[in-house]
């Protein structure tokens, strides 16, 4: 894993992308530094950390597209899937070069609120935990983007699919405001939700009756549910796009100045799923 | 057909195959991992691990609030009306700790747009709106015990500092403590006898203060010497009959409580006086003008600003440097003669330079024969412990009288301290000193003092200089590469 992460990190350094990034990190957070807490003597710099929802949207796809894809396209994944290590060293190992790179600039923009502490008393606290929370939402956002990477083969379309996941991460809280909450259309989501896992077992097996049993269980199982109580499918897409609204538990909680705990254990079980998720795709070539 | 579509057509269908195995294997182990996390993360949320990390602790509610939701065991619903993802997060977030605090206390969420019946059935008038972003607070034992929190009950501005302050913890336990009592103080405003009923500021201040009030006829209605009870007597123009008189005594003397305004204009009531008698106080007919300037209200003469006297209604106003503004005052006199346990204390005085007009259509504000010179009582409290043999227990009445019925009007409120003054002076009435008291807090923090060349130097190094660096330190890395 260790020997993953070098290279990764290496061959980041090596590229244009990294210096690219820094530079955007550093530029962005820089210009909000100067109009929010220079032009206006404001000593809260979690005002500035709001905008890091622009850095993931634009940066991290930017980041991991290549992570998975490259080696792909370029078969050198089968060098290393043949290698003697093991595949969750390899994806965490590119999981984690990629997540360092995000940290550096978080890093050095901390420079802004050590500059701004000579000038005054600064909510430390809060803007700590602001940074933490950022750390942790980089991970989710760079775990998504990983995923998607190793589903390609092609950089361009990883990062162009990875940019449309999270514009809808973006606006999920948009979508829970018109969601229907009514039960007809709670239990027409469900069986699509139950069709589509079906579809998943079916593409991951290529196993009719297996795929086709578990559908036809879970459809059931719904059924059953709309006959004794149907009132338990009130509101349950919003419940379920709850879910994913990552950026909403970041500005609600941490951006606001709360540390709450559920949030950390959230963003760390989200980012776990997709790097888990992530080494079965890549295990997945080893045996087809 | 080529070997790979061979496999698989023999493999379809069968249970022994290589992707079944695998991909079965891989879809189990995604889906128990999944199922487990969603258990923890709900068990995580269950717990309720949240740390207030800003730096006036704006999220956290005070000691007060613990106390009062400790005591209760009322199921306690508080809806909060915001359109879907337009939710107030600073109110939310405070709302959190109240459930954080309390089993008892539940938050839901609604949207008022697309359930306008719901709040439809918590309009206590056919006028009254409840607009997005109010909290409604429900005692779900008692679901017609219910209080609308306003948003701008939540915010304050402070005219004088241009600061926006967060009073919503004032609110919202307010809001709780008057659904959970089981009963509220009562004010007993006192009719029939031409009285002007109470100003629209006063009334509202007084139900947010969690008081009932209730209009009340001496002569037909009961009213019930409690206390936390009050009485209010506000300027009468005719006079009190005699059977009235009685019951009014009666009633302070069983302990009871009561605040009368006065005004020096009104006829003489021998009756309605002997009241004030009893209690060793006497109005002098004529209007009160103040002689110095810096206890008046601009060019004013007739429009006081009383001195504070030390009491537990005025010390609070004092501290916060609040006036009371007292218009066309009567003079409130303290007699000689006075039973022995009655204890007379000034709330308000004029200065020695002011004097009572003995003639009110005087054209002139100079001293003129006749005219009294001060100082002058414009508002005094009175108690009096009586002993009661039987019961073997003491019964203490309180009095507030005030010089003028003026001092309460829409106008002169919204500026001073005359509101505080009055809700101050029926707390201390209805023994509710301990009544709840929040202070506001403030979002805002310190600015930052810097100079333009400092704000030039850091915008300089941190927008251009540090970015820049990284950027040709880059394309020198690309440049070298580029010829391997």
């Amino acid at each position: 894993m260790l020997a993953i992460f070098n290279k990764e990190l290496k061959s980041y350094f090596k590229s244009p992308i990294a210096y690219g990034f820094i530079a955007f990190f550093l530029v962005m957070f820089g210009f909000y530094f100067f109009m929010i807490n220079i032009f206006y003597s404001e000593p809260d710099y979690t005002y500035v950390l709001a905008n890091i929802t622009t850095i993931l949207l634009l940066g991290v796809p930017l980041l991991t597209m290549r992570l998975l894809s490259e080696e792909k396209r370029m078969k050198t994944d089968q060098l290393i899937l043949t290698a003697p290590i093991n595949t969750s060293g390899y994806v965490l190992g590119k999981f984690l070069a990629a997540l360092t790179l995000f940290i550096i600039p978080t890093v050095i923009t901390f420079l802004h609120p050590l500059a701004l502490s000579t000038f005054g008393t600064l909510p430390w606290a809060k803007i700590i935990g602001a940074y933490f929370g950022m750390i942790l939402l980089g991970a989710t956002f760079i775990s998504i983007g990983l995923y998607i990477s190793a589903l390609t083969e092609n950089q361009v379309v990883s990062a162009i699919a990875t940019f449309a996941v999270f514009m809808l991460m973006l606006y999920i809280d948009n979508f829970k405001q018109i969601a229907p909450a009514d039960v007809t259309s709670s239990v027409i989501f469900l069986a699509i939700l139950i069709i589509a896992i079906g579809a998943f077992i079916y593409n991951s097996t290529k196993n009719k009756i297996v795929a086709g049993l578990i559908s036809v269980l879970g459809l059931a199982s719904i059924a059953v549910g709309y006959f004794i109580k149907p009132t338990i499918y009130e509101g349950i897409i919003v419940n379920f796009l709850d879910w994913f609204s990552l950026i909403n538990r970041y500005s609600s909680g941490f951006y606001m100045g709360i540390l709450d705990f559920s949030t950390v254990v959230y963003y760390i079980s989200f980012t776990t799923i997709f790097v888990f998720l992530t080494i079965q795709v890549v295990e997945k070539r080893r045996w087809s | 057909m080529s070997k790979e579509n061979k496999i698989k057509s023999e493999n379809k269908g069968s249970f022994k195959s290589k992707k079944l195995r695998y991909g079965g294997y891989s879809a189990v182990v995604s889906f128990i991992l999944i199922a487990i996390l969603i258990v923890v993360n709900l068990v995580v949320s269950e717990l309720n691990l949240t740390f207030d990390l800003t730096p006036n602790s704006i999220f956290s509610i005070s000691d007060t609030t613990e106390t009062l939701l400790e005591n209760n065991e009322d199921p306690i619903t508080v809806y909060a009306l915001y359109e879907a993802g337009g939710e107030d997060e600073t109110i939310m977030n405070i709302l959190k700790d109240y459930e954080k605090a309390s089993n008892y206390i539940n938050v839901q969420s609604i949207d008022p747009v697309l359930n306008p019946n719901f709040v439809e059935q918590y309009k206590t008038g056919p006028d009254e709106m409840i607009q997005t972003g109010s909290l409604i607070v429900v005692n779900e034992n008692a679901p017609t015990r219910f209080r609308v929190v306003s948003p701008y009950d939540m915010y304050a501005y402070n005219q004088y500092t241009q600061q926006q302050t967060l009073d919503a913890e004032q609110a919202i336990t307010s809001a709780i403590d008057y659904v959970i009592k089981e009963e509220l103080p009562m004010v007993y405003v006192v009719s029939g006898h031409n009285e002007s009923s109470l100003s629209y500021s006063l009334t509202e201040q007084l139900k947010s203060q969690n008081y009932e009030s209730k209009e009340v006829n001496l002569l037909t209605d009961e009213i019930e010497a409690a206390e936390d009870n009050i009485i209010v007597i506000n300027s009468p123009k005719l006079d009190l009959t005699e059977d009235e008189t009685v019951k009014v005594t009666e009633y302070m003397e069983a302990g009871g409580r009561a605040i009368i305004f006065v005004d020096f204009n009104t006829p003489d009531m021998p009756n309605f006086n002997s009241i004030l008698k009893r209690y060793g106080l006497a109005v002098d007919s004529g209007v009160i003008v103040e002689g110095d300037k810096s206890h008046m209200m601009g060019y004013y003469a007739n429009i006081l600003l009383p001195n504070l006297e030390s009491h537990d209604i005025t010390d609070g106003l004092a501290a916060n440097d609040l006036n009371v503004v007292i218009p066309q005052a009567a003079a409130i006199r303290e007699l000689d003669q006075k039973k022995s346990q009655t204890d007379v204390t000034p709330l308000l005085t004029t200065t020695k330079d002011a004097y009572l007009k003995a003639d009110p259509n005087s054209q002139t504000v100079e001293m003129e024969e006749g005219d009294v010179p001060g100082p002058f009582n414009v508002a005094v409290a009175v108690t009096e412990d009586n002993y009661n043999d039987i019961e073997n227990t003491t019964l203490t009445s309180k009095l507030v009288v005030v010089s003028t019925s003026a001092i309460m009007e829409d106008s002169l409120i919204a500026s001073t301290g005359n509101l505080d003054f009055l809700i101050n002076g029926a707390n201390w009435l209805s023994d509710q000193e301990d009544s709840i008291s929040i202070l506001p807090k403030s979002e805002m923090l310190e600015r930052l003092v810097l100079d333009q060349t400092q704000a030039l130097l850091y915008a300089g190094f941190f927008i251009i200089l540090l970015p820049l660096i990284v950027i040709v330190y880059g394309i020198s890395v690309w440049l070298r590469r580029r010829h391997l």
